[in-house]
């Protein structure tokens, strides 16, 4: 089984960096033949070319949300992301929208797909760091990665 | 749509970046809007971390402000660096960029026009939203299109790989021109693309005068005074006055179509200053010999439009044959130049699909195209510059300063979406006049706003990246003292 691990993320934008802090500890420590390790800061339609031909696909990357304390882990579906409407711009095309669009275009998408998400606390800063509940939150991801991988 | 909803949290535990895709719309006494915004969320601190670099570096920062137009940055930042360091590209490297550049373009076009146009006309903007979507369009007009539509959008990115070292984030623009050559053999398969690409550009021509031209339904939408809005246009031409997306001159016409300024790049400031208001970090850029009057219509207004509707009203034709024979049908169909209908910015687009094909073509087969004089190098004392190319949603301004060592002091861009940031608040209050009498909100208000949205295809979220997510509009209703009457949203 291919398996894709994703980091997405503008290590530019402090908090926004994680998913690309856990896949490039990911890749110095990687030796599985089956598993590719890959780090993007493209984003909506962009990201159907990325997932394309692999089996299996875990998306690392930053969320913000309503509740939860900056550094949760939120381990999550795809579908959790669809707020069911066409999308309003190519900036803004969501990942069931690609998986969907991908599939009916005949192409080969992951069946198995799961976003860890970190939530941050800022997103739009440029140049700032990762803060210290962020940062903290990498070596749990990789635990989530590895117990993961190895089912 | 009813009071309820104002408590539902839209997707738990993931909501909606504060502040990301939210419209306010402001009801007068009599309960009629007023004024329609939008909100888009602030990034911090960009010109400071650029502030203090080496110059060659923004064409390589700036690429990653954006997570789905690098290629359009890449272009601009590489002609601000010609312009800081004084060096003129060689012919090749200015054909490699063009090239580059078209390829760009129509990745974007087809994937825009494909995936987000196309379903509102080829299904309908009254059909089930389930099936609003690429899949419906493919489902209806048949499999084999699915797979053209991938196969050419694939194209596109190979070619941009090919000169630009990666499809998606660009290495190969560097003061003074390219980072390297083409051989035969790439040339060879550039031209075998390009060529397929031209057929599938006269097929999305063919499909849009089928589905869309054919239906009196679609193109009274298309023409209907909802998304109509006259305003001036803003575009580059070239010595021809034709459109071009890579370089030439400024070019902007007033709402009757006649020209009202012509200047260079370098020369952007005296021509367009930028209005702020405090409900919004985003400014609104305006024509300053005109004057800004607000949100308004009309040939007093400073409000102009950008994108490929823009580019195409601004010019006097296209420079090859089947776009400038599809540019002639579109304006006699829609009644003459310029055209004022927001929802035409999608023929526009592949009429633009057409010419970035054709172009393709033409620079494959141009003698020079191979050479390996891709470089002059800089030698003067960098300083301050200016690159504009036209980005797939309209005019984009590089600005550069240096001190002597080529540190950057200061830099100034203005994207293509922050361009049409007035038009696009002014066509959200035109759907949301038509929508809303005396405090009733009509059903079908966020499908209006976003058919007006999608036409110029904004980049609200350029570098807030948080999750693959898409924009979940909220639209806020309220009262002449700010208070919120109602709360619609998906």
């Amino acid at each position: 089984m291919k398996t894709l691990v994703l980091g997405l993320g503008n290590d530019m934008l402090s908090d926004d960096a994680i998913g690309l802090k856990v896949v490039r500890e990911l890749a110095r420590v990687n030796s599985r033949p089956d598993v590719e390790v890959q780090e993007t800061c493209l984003a909506s339609l962009e990201l159907l070319d990325l997932l394309v031909g692999f089996d299996r696909a875990i998306l690392v990357d930053a969320v913000l949300t309503e509740t939860g304390s900056v550094g949760d882990i939120y381990d999550l579906p795809p579908e959790s992301l669809d707020i069911g409407s066409t999308p309003t711009s190519l900036h803004h095309v969501d990942l069931p929208n690609v998986l969907a669009m991908g599939t009916g275009l005949g192409l080969k998408m992951p069946e198995d797909v799961r976003i860890l998400a970190v939530k941050a606390d800022d997103i739009t800063t440029f140049g700032g760091p990762c803060c210290a509940e962020v940062e903290a939150a990498v070596p749990r991801i990789l635990d989530l990665i590895e117990a993961r991988l190895s089912t | 749509m009813t009071k309820t909803q104002t408590t539902t949290i839209l997707i738990n535990p993931i909501t909606r970046l504060e502040g990301h895709g939210k419209i306010d719309i402001f009801l007068n006494d009599a309960g009629d809007v007023e004024n329609a915004y939008f909100q888009v969320p602030e990034l911090r601190g960009f010109e400071e971390f650029c502030r203090g670099r080496p110059v060659e570096e923004l064409a390589r920062i700036t690429t990653r402000i954006c997570g789905v137009c690098p290629g359009a940055h890449h272009m601009a930042s590489s002609k601000a660096l010609d312009a800081v360091f004084h060096v003129d590209p060689p012919p090749a490297a200015k054909k490699l960029r063009e090239l580059f550049y078209c390829a760009h373009m129509i990745h974007s076009h087809i994937a825009h026009f494909y995936a987000l146009a196309a379903p509102d006309f080829v299904l309908g903007p009254q059909s089930d939203p389930a099936m609003r979507n690429v899949l419906g369009v493919i489902a209806t007009v048949g499999r084999e299109l699915g797979e053209s539509v991938i196969r050419h959008r694939a194209y596109a990115q190979d070619i941009q790989a090919l000169i630009g070292g990666k499809a998606t984030h660009p290495v190969c623009g560097l003061p003074g021109g390219m980072s390297k050559a083409i051989n035969e053999e790439e040339r060879k398969s550039i031209q075998d693309m390009a060529e397929s690409t031209l057929e599938f550009a006269k097929f999305s021509l063919k499909l849009f005068h089928d589905v869309v031209l054919m239906n009196k339904e679609y193109v009274d939408i298309v023409l209907g005074d909802v998304y109509t809005m006259q305003s001036y246009y803003m575009g580059l031409v070239d010595q021809n006055n034709k459109v071009n997306f890579y370089e030439g001159d400024i070019r902007v016409v007033d709402p009757v179509g006649l020209e009202f300024a012509r200047f260079k790049p370098a020369e952007y400031l005296d021509h367009i200053q930028e209005h702020v208001e405090s409900w919004t970090y985003l400014k609104f850029p305006y024509l300053k010999n005109v004057g800004w009057r607000g949100l308004v219509e009309g040939d007093d207004s400073g409000v102009f439009r950008v994108a490929p509707l823009a580019r195409l009203n601004v010019a006097d034709g296209m420079a090859t044959p089947l776009a400038q024979e599809a540019y002639e049908a579109m304006f006699s169909t829609l009644g003459g130049k310029p055209v004022h209908a927001t929802l035409a910015n999608h023929w526009a687009r592949l009429v633009e699909l057409m010419y970035a094909a054709e172009r393709l073509l033409e620079l494959a087969t141009d003698a020079e195209i191979t050479s390996p004089d891709v470089r002059a190098i800089p030698t003067a004392t960098p300083d301050e510059g200016v690159g504009v190319v036209e980005a797939p949603r309209g005019t984009l301004f590089h600005h550069y300063k240096t001190d002597s060592d080529g540190l950057v002091t200061d830099l100034n861009l203005i994207v293509a979406t922050v361009n049409n940031h007035a038009a696009i608040c002014m066509s959200i209050k035109k759907a949301a006049q038509a929508l809303i009498k005396k405090k009733t909100v009509s059903e079908g208000l966020l499908n209006m706003v976003e058919m007006a949205f999608r036409a110029y295809d904004p980049c609200f979220g350029c570098a807030t990246h948080a999750l693959p997510g898409q924009m979940p509009l909220t639209v806020l209703i309220r009262d002449k003292s700010g208070e919120i009457l109602q709360k619609v949203e998906r």
